[in-house]
């Protein structure tokens, strides 16, 4: 399994650490991760593994902000 | 704008955590995803466009989506997410009066209704123990049904027929009746010609009908999806009533072609089929419906939900296969014949092959007392009905069973715009079985009964206001309503027989 991890900056290798210990527990120990920087995501994080998906970034939380606004 | 500044001060974000897939297909209103793991099922997944889906096909390698709007915007290889939520209908005490589609999104050109309230599509029916046997009449304001064929609040009774034998009237006759009664109505139009619904949403109108009507359409326009849902949000708005402790009717017309819908989404599913090519739930999509009406007992708040589901059978044959998997699932059927509508008998009721397997229950006292011998009478009378020409080479108990019989059936004979007050019910059809027509010429019985009413109107002795006191004929009752017939059969001797 591939955890990937979507940033809007880089990360720092502490924060790095932090993500990983957390996949780590929620997951497996034998996850593979790969760190990638998207700026579509505007900050946070996005986190996809398999076809799971935490989505703690900002653009994650607009949308919801403009589809409460829709209706 | 404080619209829009409320709806953000109440915004609570969803969960974070949700599955992703990715369109594979797209065709045909249906749409299949990979990945989407852990979607649960009937749960709304929704587009990249916003547009929601309904997950309803899950397999190892793919999930099958139905669409719940139309498809522009969407394209293969696009993003699909689940929700975490079931497919909902917002409701609210506003949405009475108004004509919704499946998705409660009102389609009457007025602007939307408050949404209180969520009320889930898909429900397990109340329990055994939440349940309160039937003993309150629904007056359909029909005569034939009141009389001999009666519902109670709280029953299933399916409307059965032919195409053009008057099914939709007589459901719509009884929505017309529940005005003032405290019954909020639901008519969930199935698969209807959008002039055919507009004509009736217009005539709910015109009588008043819509003060307490909600109008739920999926007309044949609509997707299969939308018309496989119908009936369900149809239920979801009546039992956020019931939930109120009110009395709720809902009316499902017609749910033939609501098995054809979902005949249709399943085959587009791929999912295997069986007779007459319909899925092998199709007994289960109708049962889990009207297990939903139900009357609450009064701790659960006394409510009921009254279901009037309606089928269209081919060549009267009620032997086919949704007409016998609903037949078998509701509390009795009202069965309408093309013969005896062509042949003038309007409601085409058969007295004979109709049932209410709640019966006398549901009925009050009095109109258990005049009507009792009515079913009897009517029976014997088609025994003999094909002697009828013969009139006068009878024995005299013989003309007089044949007499009796034609003169309840013309008593019986009602517009469908004219639904009758059960206590106007009770007297007329007195006045028929106790035999005060047999003197009135056949052809007048209509006029009989149209002219006594209107007497009764001027000056009724106070019988209505005892009936309904009481509702049961007394003593004293009787010999005044005797009385009464007597005096206005003396007067109106054009009516009677040899004049």
């Amino acid at each position: 399994m591939t955890a990937l991890i979507e940033s809007a900056i880089p990360l720092q290798d502490k924060e790095v650490s932090a993500v990983k210990t957390a996949l780590a527990k929620r997951y497996s120990d034998s996850l593979e991760y790969s760190f990638v920087v998207n700026p579509e995501i505007l900050g946070g994080l996005r986190i996809t593994v398999d076809s799971s998906r935490i989505d703690l970034s900002l653009s994650g939380r607009l949308s919801q902000v403009s589809s409460a606004l829709q209706q | 704008m404080a619209n829009a500044l409320s709806a953000l001060k109440s915004l609570e974000f969803s969960p974070l955590v949700y599955s992703t897939g990715v369109i594979t297909v797209l065709a045909d209103g249906i749409v299949k995803v990979s990945g989407l793991d852990g979607v649960m099922m009937g749960e709304v997944v929704t587009f990249e466009n916003g547009k929601e889906g309904l997950a309803l096909n899950l397999s190892k390698t793919e999930v099958g989506v139905i669409m719940l709007e139309d498809s522009t915007g969407l394209a293969v290889g696009q993003e699909v997410k689940t929700t975490g939520r079931i497919l909902s209908v917002g409701v609210g005490p506003a949405i009475i009066g108004r004509v919704v589609n499946s998705l409660g999104t009102v389609i009457d050109g007025k602007e939307q209704f408050p949404v209180t309230d969520y009320a889930p599509i898909e429900k397990i029916a109340p329990g055994v123990i939440q349940r309160k046997s039937v003993s309150v009449p629904l007056q359909t304001g029909i005569k034939a049904i009141d009389a001999m064929i009666p519902v109670g609040r709280g029953q299933r009774e399916l409307i059965i027929g032919d195409r053009g034998t008057g099914k939709s009237a007589v459901a719509l006759t009884t929505i017309m009746n529940q005005k003032g009664k405290d019954v909020i109505c639901v008519y969930v139009a199935i698969g209807q010609k959008n002039a055919y619904l507009a004509q009736t949403t217009a005539l709910l109108e015109r009588f008043g009908a819509l003060d307490y009507t909600v109008v739920v359409a999926a007309s044949a326009a609509d997707t299969a999806a939308s018309q496989f849902l119908a009936p369900y949000a149809g239920t979801a708005i009546a039992e956020y009533f019931l939930a109120q402790g009110k009395d709720v009717l809902v009316v499902y017309d017609d749910l033939s072609k609501h098995a054809v819908a979902y005949r249709e989404v399943s085959l587009l599913l791929r999912r295997p089929s069986g007779r007459e090519a319909y899925p092998g739930d199709v007994f289960y999509l109708h049962s889990r419906l009207l297990e939903r009406a139900c009357r609450l007992s009064d701790e659960y708040g006394g409510g009921s939900i009254t279901a009037l589901p309606i089928i269209e059978t081919q060549a009267n044959d009620v032997s086919a296969y949704i007409p016998t998997n609903v037949i078998s699932i509701t509390d009795g059927q009202i069965y309408l014949e093309s013969g005896l509508f062509n042949a003038g008998v309007k409601p085409a009721i058969n007295v004979g092959l109709s049932v209410s397997r709640v019966g006398g229950s549901a009925q009050i006292k009095a109109m258990k007392q005049v009507a009792g011998s009515m079913k009897l009478d009517l029976a014997q009378f088609r025994e003999l009905e094909a002697f009828a020409q013969f009139s006068s080479d009878l024995d005299p108990k013989t003309k007089a069973r044949i007499d009796r019989g034609q003169r309840l059936t013309e008593l019986l004979k009602q517009g469908w715009d004219n639904p009758m007050d059960v206590t106007e019910q009770i007297v007329v059809i007195f006045a028929g079985t106790r035999g005060y027509l047999d003197t009135v010429q056949k052809e007048q019985v209509s006029t009989w009964e149209r002219e006594f009413l209107e007497y009764m109107q001027s000056d009724d002795d106070g019988i209505y206001t005892a009936l309904k006191k009481e509702q049961k004929l007394t003593e004293d009752i009787e010999k005044l309503l005797k009385a009464k017939i007597e005096k206005f059969n003396s007067i109106h001797s054009e009516l009677m027989i040899g004049e």
